[in-house]
């Protein structure tokens, strides 16, 4: 037995390290380990969520004083009273529709070959088809500015084959194409992670039971890839219906959606009232269109999908 | 046989054609994703003062812009400002990430409001909020506390967006840490923050480090949220780009694009091949 | 319990471990006296490694007092205790060297750096692997692993050595050579040795005292030669060895033996021994008396008789099935002096059974224990 340098007898409490260490040893650490995380995301997202249903009740906000305001519900009749409000409102529904329909459409295909490839570059095709998620959004919108322009690539190439030049600049399919654009990589990586998830071995089960390529496909793979598909469609369904960047600059005076408006109302109109009002009734729409979504389909997939 | 039997029979195709099939079409989507970012690079070196087609020739002009002598002042200052504010939000997600990621992984929640499920939402939220929401919420937020338009407020409202992503990646690492190294430390002596420092700090720092860099590319390139936090004042690259393409149309806006774009990607790289790495 | 408790390292006094409703240990009550190389023996879930980890510090019993040393050491952490741990997956830092690896519980204690490499290099030495301070770990081999993790224990040196199962990562051959450095180490150096194992082998050939533990209970506890051969009860005669159980009736009871009427095919009592036994048998009434298969003889005339069901050539032995009455016997026949080719017995003959009064044991009739 040799002695631990200061260690042996000394069992008893005292100085800082040991208080560190039974702070440490608390079973309150957790808590505390995740409060700064979690208060941030209070104090800096949810309390501002309720300032702004707050002003949604305020005729003139900003107020000057918080003190003496009077709620009343003349925002909402505005925006109600408003017919373009409303239509715009609808039209960004419709527009995150069909947006989250194609881009779905468009990845899944390519979310499959990827996942159940056996190529040596599936590393690098995964790589190449994340990295548009990382590239500035406002760049991304502005090429397609560039492609559907007046003098843009398309019109360039129609002229070549002596074609007419066509409008679609400021047209809504140009804003629904500039979504899935900017959305894809959003749906493609839950997809792609359900898929790449499923057991190779079960397909070639069925197979050796009898299925064809296709009915394999419907009857094993295509089921338990619908976590990662509902995760991607919730996602891409809630940004898309809130896009800001894209329809401004692809969609110009006629074709802004609902974020396009509450932005200005913020912003050039000085309305924050009717812009919180407004934003309200669409988180509003956002979390019941959510709540039915989970009801009828569930995000199980959400947690088993992330990173 | 039934309806499904039926159909899957009557569409069936060979092997070697849906394969062929499934890799032209993947290719082509490739295409799509990629077209549109080398239009704006192929653009970036037109020496007409209007990006259009035909290009007309090749020119590095607009990219002087970007250097002195003759820089544009605003273009640069915004792009210092944009790696300022990018680096203080990645420091400060991820510290504040990794202790959360921490709690929230080693925790047993099993109480009726503190579960890991809930918890595991509640981290999320800020991925998962329309942008605008979380832009005007900000403002609102940040007019009341006096501070709206400052560089101190982009920077709360960038951690707060970056936040989700460093514990996402932060605690996927953790979830396979074998924390049997932990108590071989604590069996020689160390005590708890000891053991932090030698042993489970080094182990994640790769994890750490690549959320970090993924929080930065993150707030560089954030335009939606920033918009309503920034000032003339304090401008980010994606703000003043914005603007010049709302305003005044010339290539120099695809040079700049070009520069960020295989900016973000090279970091966004690095990230990726330090978590896979990880997750090897 | 002896009243000298001088030497008593540890000391678990009443020990209960909970987790929510499910009861790990239940009332544990042991000693561990210096120098000695003592097992916790069980199979899996019966919570040897949980008692382990409560005398290394990672668990606090639920009830009870661990003492180490005399001292009671309930609310002390671990870093404070005087014990070093070999992992079962080892547990080596991957980020430092081998070196640093064997040198961090010296360095935790403040010592210089010059004498903690050569401290350092002393125990490598120790533990047969000289030299290979500046590898890291992933470089070498599991065996050079596991001596690595003993050799970080040792540098301490501490009062107590802990093993978590630290054999059952390795093949065959190299557990036997392994099990054999470390009672060659645990020799040299004398350091009190806590070993946990379900590898019942391992535990007899290693161990001064085994500590039996079932379902959190401890089952029996004492020299590899006294559970072998008195086994308190059918579960450690099976867990232990192989077991075979005869039935019988006691006849007589005396101070040191008993007398055992055989329900077998002859009547035959026999009179066995049952000083020093711990056996939960009740020493009247029915009884079982359970034998190792190579105390059986195979003769014409046996307490019983059945047929051979199957035989299994051993190289030194041979084994032999017998069909008792519908029950299976293990029989081990040594080979010697039976010829290469011929084989000693034939499937599907009948054969006698009998063995030395003196080499069985008696164990309670009827169910596990």
């Amino acid at each position: 037995m040799s002695e631990r340098h200061g260690t042996d007898a000394d069992l008893s409490d005292g100085g800082v390290s040991d208080t560190v260490g039974r702070l440490l040893r608390s079973k309150y650490l957790r808590v505390f380990q995740l409060s700064p995380a979690l208060l941030w995301i209070g104090v800096f997202l949810l309390i501002p969520f309720c300032i702004i249903i707050l002003y949604s009740f305020v005729p003139e906000a900003p107020p000057d004083q918080l003190t003496s305001v009077q709620l009343t519900i003349q925002n909402y009749v505005e925006f109600y009273n408003s017919s373009i409000y409303l239509s715009i409102l609808l039209d960004s529904f419709l527009i995150a529709v069909f947006t989250t329909a194609f881009t779905l459409l468009m990845t899944y295909p390519a979310a499959y070959y990827i996942a159940f490839t056996d190529s040596k570059y599936k590393n690098l095709l995964l790589l190449l088809l994340i990295l548009p998620f990382w590239m500035n959004v406002v760049i991304r919108t502005y090429a397609w500015r560039q492609i559907f322009g007046e003098s843009g690539l398309v019109n360039y190439a129609l002229g070549v084959i002596n074609a007419g030049p066509v409008e679609i600049l400021f047209t809504m399919p140009a804003v629904v194409i500039g979504l899935i654009h900017v959305f894809l990589p959003f749906m493609l990586i839950p997809v792609y992670s359900s898929l790449s998830n499923i057991d190779r071995s079960q397909v070639e089960s069925a197979k050796n039971l009898g299925a064809n390529d296709l009915r394999a496909f419907y009857e094993i793979t295509m089921p338990q890839s619908l976590p990662g598909v509902s995760a991607g469609v919730m996602i891409v369904f809630v940004l898309s219906f809130g896009a800001f960047v894209t329809p401004n600059l692809l969609g110009g005076q006629q074709n802004g959606m609902i974020a396009n408006v509450v932005g200005s109302m913020f912003l050039e109109l000085q309305s924050w009232g009717v812009g919180s009002a407004i934003a309200v009734v669409f988180t509003l729409m956002v979390l019941l269109l959510v709540y039915l979504f989970n009801r009828f389909v569930g995000l199980s997939g959400l947690y088993e999908v992330s990173a | 046989m039934g309806l499904i039997g039926t159909l899957t029979d009557a569409l069936e195709v060979e092997d070697r054609t849906a394969s062929r099939l499934f890799k032209s079409y993947t290719f082509l989507l490739y295409i799509f994703l990629y077209g549109p970012i080398f239009v704006v690079i192929a653009l970036s070196f037109t020496p007409k003062s209007f990006p259009s087609f035909p290009m007309g020739g090749f020119t590095l002009e607009w990219y002087t812009q970007l250097l002195p002598p003759n820089y544009n002042e605003r273009i640069v200052g915004a792009l210092f400002t944009s790696i300022q504010i990018a680096i203080v939000s990645a420091i400060g997600s991820g510290v504040l990430g990794t202790i959360a990621a921490l709690g929230m992984v080693r925790g047993h929640f099993n109480t009726r409001w503190l579960q890991s499920d809930v918890l595991y939402t509640v981290t999320l939220i800020p991925i998962v909020v329309p942008w605008i929401v979380t832009g005007i919420a900000g403002l609102t937020f940040f007019n009341l506390l006096g501070i709206q338009g400052s560089m101190l407020s982009v920077v709360i409202g960038h951690i707060l967006i970056t936040l989700p992503f460093v514990i996402l990646v932060v605690s996927t690492q953790l979830y396979d840490f074998d924390r049997s190294v932990e108590e071989a430390a604590k069996n020689l002596g160390a005590t708890e923050l000891r053991t932090f420092y030698e042993v489970t700090l080094p182990l994640i720092a790769p994890g750490v480090i690549a959320g970090m860099f993924f929080a930065f590319t993150i707030s560089f390139d954030n335009f939606t949220q920033t918009y309503f936090w920034t000032s003339v004042n304090n401008e980010t690259l994606p703000v003043v780009i914005f603007g010049q393409i709302r305003f005044g149309l010339t290539p120099t806006v695809n040079a700049i694009g070009t520069v960020i774009v295989v900016f973000s990607v090279f970091v966004a790289t690095i990230a990726e091949r330090l978590s896979s790495r990880i997750i090897e | 319990m002896t009243s000298d408790t001088s030497d008593v390292i540890v000391a678990l006094e009443s020990i209960v471990k909970r987790f929510g409703d499910l009861t790990a240990v239940d009332d544990l009550s042991v000693q561990i006296k210096e120098g000695e190389f003592f097992s916790l023996l069980g199979p899996s879930g019966c919570g040897k490694t949980t008692t382990l980890r409560m005398i290394a510090g990672f668990e606090t019993p639920t009830s009870g007092t661990v003492r180490i040393n005399g001292q009671e050491m309930n609310d002390v952490p671990s870093y404070k205790r005087d014990t070093g741990m070999v992992f079962q997956g080892y547990a080596l830092f991957p980020h430092k060297t081998v070196g640093e690896n064997v040198g961090f519980g010296l360095k935790m204690q403040g010592v210089p750096e010059a004498e903690r490499r050569e401290k350092v290099s002393e125990t490598l030495e120790l533990v047969n692997l000289p030299g290979l301070e500046d590898r890291s770990p992933d470089e070498l081999s599991g065996g050079q692993q596991q001596r690595v993790a003993l050799a970080r224990a040792l540098a301490i040196e501490p009062s107590l050595l802990l093993l978590d199962e630290p054999l059952s990562n390795l093949d065959y051959k190299l557990r036997k050579e392994l099990r054999f450095e470390l009672k060659r180490i645990q020799r040299e150096t004398g350091v009190t040795t806590v070993y946990v194992t379900h590898n019942q082998e391992e535990a007899m050939s290693l161990s001064d005292r085994i500590l039996i533990m079932n379902d959190g209970h401890r089952e029996q506890l004492g020299s590899p030669q006294r559970i072998y051969n008195r086994p308190k009860n059918r579960f450690i005669a099976d867990f232990i060895g192989e077991a075979n159980l005869f039935s019988g009736r006691v006849a007589n009871r005396g101070d040191r033996t008993v007398d055992v009427e055989l329900n077998g095919t002859v009547e035959e009592r026999l009179t066995v021994p049952i000083e020093g036994t711990e056996s939960d048998a009740e020493f009247e009434g029915e009884v079982a008396l359970n034998v190792r298969p190579e105390h059986i003889d195979v003769t014409d005339n046996g307490f019983v008789s059945g047929e051979v069901v199957s035989m299994t050539y051993l190289g030194k032995s041979t084994r032999l099935l017998v069909d008792i009455d519908g029950k299976e016997v293990q029989v081990e026949v040594p080979n010697e002096g039976a010829s290469i080719d011929e084989q000693q017995f034939e499937i599907g003959s009948t054969v006698g059974l009998s063995w030395d009064a003196g080499s069985c044991a008696v164990v309670p009739e009827g169910g596990d224990r």
